[in-house]
């Protein structure tokens, strides 16, 4: 037997042909014949594997893609299209994070942020990695594992007030709601409720390829209960030139990346809402999981004399940990945002791979408010002028 | 509590804390290693997401005892070929094709090459945006839908050999253009 012929077998072994004992037994013989044949068999292998986790993560983004923006013009073309459709719920990355969801349900799990080294020049000029002391859950008298969320027992002072870590602020974090965000140092240990999907792990990002977004600290936690809005102005005269439109940022052809790590307590949608608030109610951009998404997933909208415009939704539940990366191209008139969700770390995503491109209303910001009435969880706040600097990848 | 207790705490709650790194560590960098070696035993896609799943888990459970100063990734690929097992007699499959010494060579294999895995992922990225036309149909109908070739085959209305034999040359193929851009001899 050659290699092409022993690579053949392979491929039909892994193209699910049943091999006869003839051929299963020459295919054995030539693996153990030198290990210079066995790399060869298992590098045919990891070639598959390759392909498998590839091609359907970029199917899987092509699918998002195409089914929010509505578009029909792909109808004959099946395997982009609606072939694809089929498959939309277990990509490599879902099903890597589970298994990372699943070490850490066996008390072993993701703990991925005090010790992760930068890998590269990313520079974000904002940066929140919420490591401040986490909440005292005990000390508040909140029951170690309610049933469900409790109503009623959240605390109202205090939260994030006062904290002033992290870079590129120009004053610390504080708390307008009736109800206050908390520091959360330990989700596996806090669930607040026994269905709490946060329980698993950390927030945190491995994308397709197995990369690890570099985190750090612990993690912001909204109000389980109604509402908690945390806001911190932001070091504007520190922010790049092109950017500044006086006091606040927003510049007309300045484009500005934004990213964040976001978890809900669970998918729930109706009236549940978290998520972060640029801009201000007249002029503004929701990104989170919000009042005008019903079902409950991941999603964008334009705010207009505060009502939320233009939402788009995601296919993503809120329920489950995004990396959400956000372009902010500001223009004459109205911005163009572009968003994405668990986009590849290391490369600029594509257009093609965002889950939404819209207008959005003429806005300028000087502040990042999470408003929230579903405890949900927030991390990795990175504001940058290009996408490494919002996406680092941890060191190996 | 007293100090002396609280320290002896902390310093056990710092040791869980650094094996819980380790492992997320040492998984994620094996995971796709052993992704590829789950497959091997078990083409089937689906079969071998959830595999991999119960491998991740037992990989967990068992990570006590994992001696650190060893490698990693021949202990993870010891416990995916008891999962292996464990699943071929819950489903009373056919045989398995890779068994006995060729799944011995097949993870020493593994393990050789696996440094070697994160350059050739980089360089199949980019020959994999190269593949045009029907190549790449018949890539993404196996890949992204798992339909086997007979299955594509009906799709497209082409012969099962020609599926078969198209899907190999491509796979060929990206192996060596991945042999070219690491300037590697293709053997």
């Amino acid at each position: 037997m050659d290699s092409r012929e022993a690579m053949e077998l392979v491929d039909a072994h892994l193209d699910g042909e049943e091999l006869n004992e003839e051929q299963a037994s020459a295919l054995t013989e030539w693996i153990k014949q030198s290990p210079e044949q066995a790399d060869d068999v298992f590098r045919r292998i990891f070639l598959h594997a390759y392909l498998r986790r590839s091609i359907q993560v970029a199917a899987i983004a092509s699918t998002e893609h195409v089914s929010l923006e509505g578009s029909a013009d792909h109808a004959d073309n099946a395997p982009t299209d609606a072939a694809f459709k089929q498959r939309t719920q277990w990509g490599w990355w879902t099903w890597s994070v589970v298994i990372v969801a699943i070490l850490g349900c066996a008390g072993l799990g993701l703990a991925l942020s005090s010790q992760v080294v930068g890998s590269g020049p990313a520079d974000p000029f904002v940066y929140e990695p919420f490591d401040y002391p986490g909440f005292d859950y005990q000390g508040f008298g909140f029951p170690e594992i309610p049933d469900s969320i409790p109503l009623g027992v959240w605390p109202s002072e205090g939260g994030t007030t006062g904290r002033d870590g992290g870079s590129g602020f120009a004053a610390p974090w504080q708390e307008e709601g009736h109800l206050v965000s908390v520091i959360e140092s330990d989700p596996m240990a806090h669930p607040l409720g026994k269905v709490d999907l946060r329980q698993f792990s950390r927030l945190s990002y491995i994308d397709s390829q197995g990369a690890v977004l570099q985190t750090n600290g612990n993690q912001l936690r909204t109000s389980a209960g109604d509402y908690s809005s945390t806001t911190r102005t932001l070091n504007v005269e520190q922010a790049p030139a092109n950017l500044r439109d006086g006091e606040q940022l927003g510049a007309d052809g300045g484009t500005l990346w934004l990213s964040f790590l976001a978890q809900s307590y669970d998918g729930s949608g109706e009236h549940r809402y978290a998520f972060l608030e640029l801009g201000s109610p007249k002029a503004g951009l929701h990104v989170g999981k919000l009042t005008s998404i019903p079902n409950g997933n991941w999603g964008i909208a334009g705010v207009v004399n505060g009502q939320e415009v233009n939402a788009r939704s995601s296919d993503t539940s809120s329920g489950e940990s995004v990396f959400v990366v956000v372009r902010l191209e500001f223009r004459p008139g109205m911005e163009l945002a572009t968003v994405w969700l668990n986009p590849n770390l290391g490369v600029e995503p594509s257009e093609n791979t965002a889950f939404a491109q819209m207008q959005v209303p003429d806005l300028r910001f000087d502040r990042l408010t999470f408003t929230g009435r579903f405890s949900t969880d927030f991390d990795e706040i990175r504001l940058g002028q290009s996408y490494h600097d919002v996406a680092p990848v941890a060191a190996p | 509590m007293a100090d002396s207790e609280h320290a002896r705490d902390s310093s056990t709650q710092l040791t869980a804390r650094d094996s819980r790194e380790l492992l997320t560590r040492s998984w994620m960098k094996a995971q796709p290693s052993v992704f590829a070696f789950v497959i091997a035993s078990t083409p089937q896609f689906s079969d071998a997401e959830d595999l991999l799943q119960e491998v991740a888990a037992e990989v967990a459970i068992r990570f006590d005892e994992y001696d650190p100063e060893r490698p990693f990734l021949p202990w993870a690929l010891w416990v995916a070929k008891i999962k292996i097992a464990d699943f071929y007699r819950s489903q009373k499959r056919e045989r398995l094709v890779f068994a006995g010494e060729a799944i011995d060579a097949l993870a020493m294999a593994c393990t050789r090459v696996q440094q070697l895995m994160s350059e050739e992922q980089g360089a199949l990225e980019h020959c994999l945006k190269e593949t045009t036309g029907r190549t790449r149909e018949l890539l993404l109908l196996r890949y992204a839908e798992d339909l086997k070739p007979r299955q594509i085959a009906e799709r497209l209305s082409m012969s099962a050999a020609s599926v078969r034999v198209t899907l190999s040359r491509a796979r060929s193929a990206l192996g060596k253009c991945v042999d070219q851009r690491l300037g590697r001899k293709s053997s």
